[in-house]
């Protein structure tokens, strides 16, 4: 409710200038003088008026008449002193500041503070922490860093490290931030779609960094290293990149188009392909038809399905190793001597990522003895090479004199002798010839049979091999050298290790029917996503499986370059 | 009358859907377009400071009355609105997470002041001209010590003209104690900032203890001496509010003026960091 309370009156001659800087120190009081402070806030009290000297007709001195206005309270009574001076002198005061020139006082002061601030914020020893952003990651941040960076520049601002606008101090920030502004910060850079290009600033990265490949040659732009390494964020690691960056580029349709039209003018030697190892143990990659280019936005919506399965199920590529192997048999219940689990195979390396290869003398020879001699056990055929294992086979006397002498400990001539001659007569009974038994142990492929938990009995190398017959009388047969596979997807990282929580092999390989050995027995990219994805609430990120970096091409010493690979290979 | 209202509502309402859409656009905007463009720190950093420099406008426009270009009222309407949008860009700017660093933090925690006193200067300069209204006794702040000192010499009058008829010493004594200095500043404050009227009830109250020792004569000079000390008070409301309405521009214009010589500071800092340099 409103108070009807009237407003007090004033004469309109008292109106305040309240823009005015200055009012009069009385003014407190309620009874400021009229002619108020000078502009420079200096008190010009006087007298309250100035006499004026009158003279009337027939008067020769005159005398002196007050001029006080009306609004200060018109002619006093006692009048000027007779000397002319006004006898009402105003009391002197201390003007005081009004409202408007304090704040236009306090705006000067606070200006003058900043720029105080900021001048001691970049003077030699504050200037490194006042401007930096944030705190720097730990590698960048290290005594070690700063000590190497020391050596390389002499300059003992680690911030000069990566910032050229380090090295001069304040003095060209100026003018190297218009040069920046010239350069690549312009305002039409701003509204650049994709990522930040490459910039002089990637220099100060590869100084240290150095040999590092940026990722394929058919990029529209090559792009800068902040891109993706975020720097001044934490003070712990550096996060990892950040998948918006790939699909940055890999998402977008017409970026694709034009690196694949790129990719086609470039020579196919500058691309890395990966020409795996000289043993086969891990397959060579090839790049596909127009590079890696299909637009992919997310792992668990429109990344293709992993290459390995889409070019086995067209039938351009498959396991190429010669071993004959059955994982529907060896897997399977009551065909073995006892229950195979895959970790007795395949055992982690020492990191856990990928399976150390497959060996005979580990893996396969609990079952697969090379007894050929049905009466002697424990005495069996070399393997790995034919050529020995001819030798043995042809030196057969000594074989079993060594065997007799070493492990059945007969040590009488007499009895060695006899124990030599059974056992060639108890060879040349299962076999007529020696040419029969090399026969055999090279080219019989005999299913083995198991009773009673017992080990296989040797049937002949082409159980397991491929062998080819001698090209000549007396060569040796010929045995395929045997590749197992190590590592099928080389473009990718994985750990197996992380996937053994909660998840069995046979979740991800299906082999328990699988009965050939050309069988990649390759998860497809669906058993993956069904975990990576938001959904399954694993991370999906590119950098779990890709790295952005190449190594260089893979050219041996003295050999030209691979060959390009042919789309339809 | 009722129709400027409704304009004055109208164009209050547009302008304000005007920001919600502004602001809103901007939140999309860094949602879905900051990930497709890297550089758009540099971009939106560059329009925080034309924004900021443009709200700095609004006080030259005030000074340059002459020049036609709209009413200031109009020019206010749109410090406002363009205000809130600059606190969205801000958020937009910094990537919604408080900045790291000495001089990005002070540059933060500036903004922060700046906006935060300009929300309060807005609420202040809607609310209490109402209030000032309502209370009554309105009085032009720079009249407000010719008006005091009225007051205190009309109560000093009564006094001296009660003396001259043997006032009681009881009331003599409890104007030296209690009323004389009251009327000789501005008091109380915080209490009228808070509309407390317990200032206002206690020389009320002081008021009836002290009519008890009066003789039947001086009743009247106590009751005007009562209305000198309510007028007083009023008028130390009204000096609250008034004196409240100026000084939040204290720290709303100054750190301003601060804001924008760190914002260039800080993108001399940017650029020259930036590595894009040749």
């Amino acid at each position: 409710m409103k108070n009807d309370r009237k407003s007090p009156e004033f004469a309109s001659h008292e109106y305040v200038r309240p823009n005015l800087n200055w009012e009069c120190g009385h003014a407190c009081e309620g009874c400021p003088c009229r002619i108020g402070p000078s502009p420079k806030g200096e008190c010009r009290a006087t007298f309250e008026c100035s006499p004026k000297l009158v003279t009337k007709p027939g008067e020769t001195k005159g005398h002196w008449s007050c001029t006080r206005p009306k609004s200060g309270g018109g002619k006093c009574e006692n009048g000027p002193m007779p000397d002319g001076s006004c006898c009402n002198a105003i009391p002197k005061c201390r003007p005081r500041r009004s409202l408007r020139s304090m704040r236009k006082l306090a705006v000067v002061f606070t200006c003058i503070a900043t720029v105080l601030l900021l001048l001691i914020g970049v003077s030699r020893s504050m200037r490194d922490g006042f401007v930096n952003p944030g705190p720097i990651s730990s590698v960048h941040s290290s005594e070690h860093f700063a000590n190497v960076h020391r050596k390389m520049s002499g300059d003992a601002s680690t911030c000069a490290a990566c910032h050229d606008g380090a090295k001069d101090g304040a003095a060209s920030w100026h003018a190297k931030a218009l040069g920046a502004f010239k350069e690549g910060l312009a305002p039409a850079d701003l509204i650049k779609r994709g990522p930040v290009e490459s910039s002089a600033m990637d220099k100060s990265c590869l100084a240290c960094h150095q040999g590092m490949e940026f990722h394929q040659p058919n990029m529209p732009a090559n792009f800068a290293c902040q891109e993706c390494h975020k720097e001044h964020g934490t003070s712990g690691f550096m996060p990892p990149a950040d998948s918006a960056y790939c699909t940055a580029c890999h998402g977008d349709a017409d970026l694709m188009a034009k690196s694949r039209d790129l990719g086609a003018k470039i020579s196919p030697h500058s691309f890395p392909n990966f020409t795996g190892g000289s043993d086969g143990t891990v397959p060579a990659r090839v790049r596909p038809e127009g590079g890696y280019t299909e637009v992919i936005n997310d792992f668990h919506t429109d990344h293709p399905e992993f290459r390995q399965i889409k070019d086995s199920l067209a039938g351009k590529i498959q396991d190429t190793n010669t071993l004959k192997f059955n994982h529907a048999v060896h897997m399977g219940k009551g065909a073995m001597p006892r229950e195979l689990n895959c970790a007795d195979c395949h055992e982690q390396d020492g990191r856990g990522e990928y399976q150390q290869p497959i060996t005979y003398e580990k893996h396969c020879t609990e079952c697969h003895t090379l007894q050929f001699d049905e009466t002697t056990p424990g005495l069996t055929l070399p393997h790995g090479d034919p050529y020995y294992v001819r030798a043995f086979l042809r030196s057969l006397n000594i074989q079993y004199e060594e065997f007799g002498r070493d492990i059945e400990g007969i040590t009488g001539r007499e009895d060695l002798i006899a124990y030599i001659k059974g056992k060639r007569e108890s060879i040349e009974g299962q076999y007529e010839t020696g040419e029969d038994l090399e026969h055999m142990v090279f080219f019989s492929d005999k299913g083995t049979k198991f009773s009673g938990g017992q080990r296989a009995a040797f049937t002949g190398c082409a159980v397991c091999h491929e062998v080819k017959p001698a090209e000549s009388i007396n060569a040796t047969p010929k045995i395929e050298k045997v590749a197992v596979p190590v590592r099928w997807m080389t473009l990718g990282k994985f750990d197996h290790s992380l996937h053994e929580k909660g998840l069995t092999c046979l979740d991800c390989h299906d082999v328990m029917k699988s009965e050939l050995t050309s069988d990649l027995n390759l998860p497809s990219i669906k058993s993956c996503t069904d975990c990576h994805s938001p959904q399954g609430g694993i991370d999906h990120s590119c950098t779990s499986c890709h790295t952005y970096h190449n190594s260089k091409p893979f050219t041996p010493l003295g050999e030209a370059p691979a060959a390009p690979a042919k789309a339809d290979e | 009358m009722a129709k400027k209202e409704l304009d004055l509502v109208r164009r209050r309402f547009a302008g304000l859907l005007l920001t919600i859409f502004v602001v809103g656009g901007l939140f999309a905007a860094y949602l879905f377009l900051a990930p497709l463009y890297p550089r758009h720190a540099y971009l939106s950093g560059w329009i925080f400071l034309a924004v900021m420099l443009f709200l700095t406008f609004f006080n030259f426009r005030k000074k340059v009355p002459f020049l036609r270009m709209g009413s200031v009222g109009f020019w206010l309407q749109v410090h406002i609105y363009v205000g809130i949008i600059s606190g969205a860009l801000f958020f937009v700017h910094i990537g919604f997470s408080w900045p790291h660093g000495l001089l990005n933090q002070i540059i933060a925690v500036i903004f922060a002041i700046v906006f935060v006193s300009g929300v309060i200067g807005l609420w202040i300069s809607r609310s209490f001209p109402k209030r000032l209204t309502v209370a009554g006794f309105e009085t032009p702040f720079e009249r407000m010590p010719h008006v005091r000192t009225s007051l205190r010499k009309e109560a000093e009058a009564l006094l001296l003209a009660g003396v001259d008829n043997q006032t009681s010493p009881v009331i003599a004594e409890f104007f030296t104690d209690r009323i004389g200095l009251f009327f000789a500043k501005p008091r109380n404050l915080a209490a009228h900032l808070l509309r407390s009227q317990s200032p206002l009830a206690s020389h009320r109250s002081q008021f009836g203890e002290i009519r008890r020792y009066a003789k039947r004569t001086e009743l009247d000079m106590l009751g005007k001496l009562e209305d000198l000390v309510e007028r007083k008070h009023m008028l130390d409301y009204q000096y609250a509010l008034q004196l409240t309405l100026r000084v939040w521009l204290f720290a709303h214009i100054p750190l301003s003026y601060s804001l924008l010589i760190l914002s260039v500071a800080h993108v001399v800092v940017v650029y020259s960091f930036s590595g894009s340099a040749p």
